[in-house]
């Protein structure tokens, strides 16, 4: 992988995360309690959790350059950069898996008072996960680059 | 059904986080798997664990759909399971780099 292709997927890959996330506020905010239901609800949790699953796809699709290119030098100057972004692989995981099943566990388990309350669970722990995530990419970005 | 699918699916992704960060917390104790014992001509370790915590969350997803009599009692529980075991899963990532 080129570094200019690095780049641009490495942006893409963060604009993506941060567009799920914004669309997951959505949600989180109308099923709080688990009150009430929408199908844009269910729309946007869908869309929401798509989104950062591409973008996780694509953190995936990226490792392989970074352990390769990145990695090693950042590790030798910048241990504690090195380290956040192992955390930030560690809290995509969870946040990813976590955001699938609540969209899964809204559209099957909508009808129930306490289903529509434990997929608004998930998607607002998720959601946390997830913006912890984009956090620590940020930070790990702006040091961490293929001109590094 | 429809709210067996909907615990499994919740089972499942609560229980991936869990596989994943407990092979990590694992592989930081005693290191990763030796890349010969995988795949020897392409191990990358985070992939053997997201697709390790993935197998392993669908099937604890399917047992508990299969397994539980009353779903609809259970999503109080898993609700109350999450909010634990989640910011526990988070704090054990950031600490544990």
């Amino acid at each position: 992988m080129t570094p200019e292709l690095f780049s641009l997927a490495q942006r893409i890959h963060g604009h993506m995360a941060i567009l799920g996330l914004a669309v997951l506020v959505h949600p989180i905010v109308w099923l709080r309690g688990g009150r009430r239901f929408s199908p844009r609800a269910q729309w946007t949790t869908d869309i929401g959790a798509l989104l950062l699953t591409i973008s996780f796809s694509m953190g995936w699709w990226l490792y392989p350059s970074y352990r390769e290119h990145i990695k090693p030098g950042l590790m030798a100057e910048q241990l504690d950069t090195a380290m956040r972004f192992e955390s930030k692989e560690h809290l995509a995981a969870i946040a990813v898996a976590l955001l699938l099943s609540a969209a899964l566990t809204l559209r099957f388990g909508r009808q129930h008072k306490e289903g529509l309350r434990l997929a608004h669970t998930l998607l607002a722990l998720g959601w946390v996960a997830a913006m912890i995530t984009f956090v620590l990419g940020t930070y790990v970005a702006h040091v961490a680059h293929p001109a590094w | 059904m429809r709210a067996r699918i909907a615990l499994g699916a919740s089972w499942a992704g609560l229980g991936a986080s869990t596989s994943y960060v407990a092979q990590r917390l694992i592989a930081a104790l005693y290191g990763d798997a030796h890349s010969a014992g995988v795949i020897a001509s392409a191990h990358i370790a985070y992939y053997w664990r997201v697709d390790g915590a993935i197998l392993q969350g669908l099937i604890l997803g399917a047992l508990v759909a299969g397994l539980v009599r009353e779903p609809e009692r259970a999503f109080l529980l898993t609700s109350r399971v999450a909010w634990v075991l989640v910011p526990t899963l988070i704090a054990a990532s950031l600490a544990v780099p």
